[in-house]
């Protein structure tokens, strides 16, 4: 007990040093700076971090399957289950040391490069609220809506990309957290189909420059009465005079040719698919080549309740092409070591095959994927029981998950930040802990 | 003497209205209530807002849309005193107040017009529902109590819209209604709450007997016209039952493997094709069916795969005599002015329509620790809706009477779940839904009476085809049936041939090959043409044409109904509300850019700000069409003759205000001719007087 006290007061001790710098100095931490504060100052936190192998991603491609992605057809099959449990799903043996369902063949390819995390474990099992759970690391509040991972990490981040937010958001719809509490400019950039790239992101051509130019000047005369009343107490005020700034220079940005899917040739086409979900991945291969931090995109669908066996023939080839090739591209261009591929989901389906041969939620064992960016491939964390029903070794819950992310990106998981009602958040939730075992 | 009389008499008859339009007893009750409760809390009320601010928040909450530049001029010039009252009533009683409860409606109860043909019937009893202001406690019975086929009653789309998902459906009924979260007891006790596991289950069994798939009076229908098929085909069924018995001795090996049933299963199947829709947009309650406990249930009260007996939550458990009544007993639960959450939650509902906030927040989470606002205010609301039996109408019009409805806004947001004040309303963003029918009205003017004609009429069709199939006797169902199944079979072979070459295009699509996608696609559409040509030359040949059924109807209508799976919402050329077009819209429209419900989860629109928004409305279709020079607003710009009239068009039609004198000085340099006006009317329809709610 004792000993926690001691290491929230260092925590905090930290944090109050690290904001005294920023007020003293004027500057963020960095440079002979930063050496005051680091390293043998700071012996206590290595203790806290011990593994030194996290911090090696600059990027995350965060994919969501959305609807709760059935674990034991996809990364954690149960051969020896029978028909009973694993239906019409066979077992491939890949060449690192795991077994897939078989329609991931191509993933298996590159088997060696992934992370598979088969003991999630939470107790969210219903869709809106297990989304919540898994990218936030908090269970949904009416009181507050907490950031998602990309929301952390775009605020914990240098923006590395003058011209947009550095947090892209790909097909998610509505009830994406996004950056919650924080302030709007944290807020990702939400993109809807990928293959229509960023709408409306064109003058019209018709329209004179000067014209434009006045219309955004008469804007700001107009808004000014509103500002002086009411941008004091409302973020959302304050948010569209942010929003109107950014989507102009935008527009004036090179950056722009990020979204426009049609640079690629025929032969990438190819490799990833064409399934709006692959466009999706390789938009955001795109963004991370412009420095994007945090880009996720969402794959929706997974919700099988009727047919799990026949929809799984249909779906996840889909995944598996899409998802080994942004693996094998980022990695023919160089960035895989520094770009972290995420794929999770809100939970997993029952063992039990219902009478529409199809499963339910199931939030008790299920299973997620990580690659890149210092990750260790080929290996396998947790396990789960001869059924699939149970975590038996390694539990690990979206807080866990998070500060797996946070460890990557090498920002403090556990670093607390507060909300505007002056309530204590972290990254990685009430009390989760990276999976160190996951770094090479 | 007798004209002059008349004319007093109606003078009169205006004054007394005048006077009793003022304010209702219910939200001068209000008033006091608020006013005890601004005294306890040491709170002053905000001031009450100018003319300007206040016939733009009145058209916006209460029917949906900005108002017109003459509705803003007539307003604002009128002298009468009573006339924000006056106004009130008038638009609680317009066609827009409809729009704006549908739209209410759509949203609290995930609307998805397109999904089969049920989507299409859910709507027109959301749509009907909202025209006649039913009775929100009549509404939910018929919802929850709903039996049998969607075209004969459209409120079973309330459950066809979450097929094979009971125990889905129960949390959420529970929720939108009932402002109780039980989710979570679905799979394990609430970590939280008393609600426990087998609570859940309890309460999932009321509708337990749930079948999307089985019906017994077409069960019946269909075994009429197999035996017709069978003599038609001159099958004798007894000798092949003989030669089953002979065969196999008893008749009571695998029945699967019998020859009489193989014979026989292949003809009830061709005989059942008239029903192949029917089924999916029809359930049934059987009351064989029961809920069991679930494979894995872990807890001391009962063992996994136990029978449930019904039991509801709180309140009172009514009288459950038979299990055919289950759903009954239950809607009956749930709707009842003794159950003690369904009127409270329909109030607090009803006040956020207003005000922006809730007395309690969050609507659909109350637990033994909610804190309520102005507890009286929402007991005495609680009260009137019991009174007036759930009247919407007649209660939100007390609800706008109340002098909080006038007063300016509070500007700071309140996260939800804290308890507010109100001082004044929340300032608060127009939604999707609003600034799509404000710019319509921008374009063409009140159009809120206008209803989708194709769409009512479509859905009547459809109702129409349904009855002439029920009335069908065996003969003519035979005959409608052997008539698809001869015309599927004739173009069984093209249409095999066209799957075939779509799954090979599709195969390219996802391989990322387009090219090689659009040149397999334009072969498949080919040969689906064919196909239809095939089928429809078929069924000439069978005499479709001259074939009438029973009560004069064509047979080609009767054939669309049994064989179209989905009644695609028509298209709407022209301008309408929002209410009139299908639910949810597209996720790329603007509607959805700003946040309108994508109709997966009850009331999840959302108010937040993007930058894909601004650049929607720096460079997008739907304001270009605004500013294009068409329109209401243009021609009136058009033919106004000097700059000062221009400026003051655009501020009525789009702040509801004269421009005051400032304001003519520093923006009718902008207004000096026509066609150099754009840039001040975008950075109009761009600023946050347009597009928040003040």
């Amino acid at each position: 007990m004792k000993n926690t006290a001691h290491k929230l007061d260092t925590l905090s001790r930290r944090s109050f040093m690290t904001g005294a710098a920023k007020s003293f100095f004027g500057v963020t931490i960095g440079g002979s700076v930063a050496g005051m504060f680091a390293e043998s100052a700071w012996a206590e936190d290595q203790i806290l971090h011990a593994p030194k192998s996290g911090g090696k991603a600059k990027s995350v491609i965060y994919l969501y399957m959305s609807g709760g992605l059935t674990h034991l057809d996809t990364f954690d099959p149960k051969p020896k289950a029978g028909t009973s449990v694993m239906g019409s799903t066979n077992t491939i043996h890949c060449k690192a040391d795991m077994q897939l369902g078989h329609c991931m063949k191509n993933i298996a390819k590159v088997s060696d490069k992934i992370a598979l995390v088969r003991s999630m474990n939470t107790t969210q099992g219903a869709h809106a609220q297990g989304k919540y759970f898994m990218r936030t690391a908090y269970t949904e509040r009416p009181s507050i809506t907490h950031p998602s991972a990309g929301g952390w990490a775009n605020k914990r981040m240098e923006n590395r990309n003058e011209n947009m937010p550095g947090f892209v958001t790909i097909n998610t719809g509505n009830g994406h957290p996004g950056a919650g509490f924080f302030e709007p400019k944290y807020n990702p950039l939400p993109i809807g189909k990928a293959e229509e790239g960023l709408k409306n992101s064109k003058k019209k051509h018709w329209i004179t420059d000067k014209a434009f130019q006045d219309q955004l000047d008469l804007r700001h005369q107009l808004d000014a009465e509103f500002d002086s009343k009411y941008n004091f107490g409302y973020k959302n005020v304050r948010a569209y005079n942010e929003m109107y700034d950014a989507a102009v220079k935008l527009m004036h940005s090179e950056d722009l040719a990020a979204f426009d899917l049609s640079k690629e040739d025929k032969a990438m086409h190819l490799l990833y698919g064409g399934h709006t979900f692959a466009k999706g991945c390789l938009l955001a291969r795109r963004l991370v080549e412009r420095n994007i931090n945090f880009v996720e995109v969402e794959f929706g669908g997974f919700d099988w309740h009727n047919d799990n066996f026949l929809q799984m023939e249909e779906k996840i080839p889909v995944l598996d092409q899409a998802v080994s090739a942004l693996i094998s591209d980022l990695e023919q261009r160089g960035l895989l070591d520094t770009t972290l591929v995420v794929l999770a989901t809100e939970f997993g389906r029952t063992p039990k095959i219902n009478q529409n041969q199809g499963r339910d939620h199931y939030p008790k064992a299920f299973s997620c994927m990580m690659a890149g960016g210092g990750i260790k491939g080929g290996y396998v964390h947790g396990k789960t029981d001869e059924k699939g029903s149970q975590v038996v070794e390694g539990k690990v819950d979206a807080g866990d998950f998070n500060a797996t992310i946070a460890h990557a990106l090498g920002i403090k998981h556990d670093e607390v930040l507060y909300s505007p009602s002056k309530r204590p958040f972290k990254m990685s939730g009430k009390d989760g802990k990276p999976i160190y075992q996951m770094f090479a | 003497m007798r004209v002059k009389f008349t004319w007093n008499f109606v003078a009169l008859l205006t004054v007394l209205t005048n006077v009793l339009v003022a304010q209702t007893q219910q939200s001068k009750k209000i008033n006091t209530l608020l006013d005890e409760g601004y005294k306890k809390l040491e709170v002053i009320p905000n001031a009450t807002v100018d003319d300007g601010t206040f016939v733009r928040r009145a058209y916006i909450n209460i029917i949906g849309r900005i108002p017109t530049m003459q509705e803003a001029k007539a307003f604002l010039d009128a002298k009468k005193p009573n006339k924000r009252h006056e106004l009130i009533d008038t638009l609680v009683d317009s066609d827009g107040f409809k729009s704006k409860m549908f739209l209410f409606y759509s949203e609290l109860l995930r609307l998805k017009s397109n999904n089969d043909q049920h989507g299409a019937g859910f709507h027109q009893f959301i749509h009907e529902s909202a025209q006649t202001n039913k009775p929100f406690d009549k509404m939910v019975y018929e919802m929850l109590s709903a039996e049998g086929h969607v075209a004969e009653n459209p409120a079973v789309g309330y459950y066809l819209r979450d097929p094979g998902m009971t125990l889905d459906n129960v949390s959420n009924t529970v929720q939108v209604f009932l402002g109780t979260q039980i989710g979570c007891a679905q799979c394990h006790d609430h970590p939280f709450e008393d609600t426990t596991q087998m609570d859940y289950y309890k309460l999932a069994a009321f509708s337990g007997g749930f079948d999307f798939k089985k019906n017994p009076e077409i069960q019946a229908k269909v075994k009429g016209i197999t035996k017709l098929a069978l003599k038609a085909d001159d099958v004798d069924v007894k000798s092949l039952i003989e030669a089953h018995k002979k065969k196999f001795n008893k008749g009571k090996t695998n029945k699967n493997q019998s020859p009489k049933e193989k014979v026989l299963r292949k003809y009830r199947r061709e005989s059942s094709v008239v029903f192949r829709q029917y089924r999916r947009n029809q359930y049934h309650d059987d009351k064989w069916k029961r809920l069991r406990l679930p494979h894995d249930y872990q807890y001391n009260d009962g063992e996994p795969g136990d029978l449930v007996k019904p039991e509801v939550l709180f309140g009172e458990m009514p009288e459950l005599k038979d299990n055919s009544q289950r759903r009954e007993v239950f809607a009956e639960w749930v709707t009842s002015p003794k159950n003690p959450q369904f009127t409270k939650v329909l109030a607090n509902r009803l006040w956020v329509d207003a005000f922006g906030y809730g007395l309690v927040e969050p609507l659909d989470n109350w637990t033994d620790r909610t804190k309520v606002s102005h507890k009286p205010v929402l007991d005495f609301l609680t009260e009137e809706l019991k009174r007036n039996k759930y009247n919407v109408k007649e209660t939100l019009r007390h609800i706008y009477h109340a002098i909080l409805f006038q007063r300016t806004v509070y500007p700071v947001k309140i996260e939800g779940g804290k308890t507010f004040h109100f001082a004044g309303p929340l300032l608060r963003r127009m939604s999707g839904e609003e600034i799509h029918d404000s710019f319509m009205t921008l374009e063409a003017g009140v159009i809120d009476g206008k209803l989708n004609k194709e769409r009512m009429s479509a859905w009547k069709k459809h109702v129409e085809n349904y009855k002439v199939v029920q009335k069908m006797s065996s003969e003519e169902l035979y005959k409608m049936n052997s008539m698809i199944v001869a015309s599927e079979k004739a173009a069984v072979d093209i249409r095999r041939e066209a799957q075939k070459l779509k799954a090979e295009a599709n195969k390219a699509k996802l391989k990322g090959d387009d090219e090689r996608y659009k040149e397999i696609m334009s072969k498949v559409y080919k040969k689906n043409r064919e196909a239809i040509a095939q089928s429809k030359q078929t069924m000439m040949s069978m005499g479709m044409q001259s074939m009438t059924m029973s009560g004069g109807e064509s047979a080609k209508g009767v054939i669309k109904f049994a064989t179209t799976r989905n009644l695609r919402f028509p298209k709407t050329r022209g301008y309408y509300r929002a209410s009139e077009k299908q639910q949810p819209f597209d996720p790329s429209s603007l509607v959805r850019e700003f946040g309108a419900t994508d109709g997966e989860v009850s009331n999840n629109s959302s108010d937040h700000g993007s930058i894909t928004q601004a650049l929607a409305m720096l460079n997008g279709k739907e304001i270009m069409s605004v500013t294009d020079g068409k329109g209401k607003l243009a021609a009136a710009l058009k033919n106004a003759g000097s700059a000062e009239k221009r400026l003051e068009i655009l501020f009525l039609s789009l702040y509801s205000r004269y421009p005051n004198e400032a304001e003519v000085k520093n923006y009718s340099k902008f207004t000096q001719k026509y066609h150099q006006i754009y840039p001040l009317a975008k950075a109009m329809i761009n600023s946050k007087s347009f597009l928040f709610v003040q």
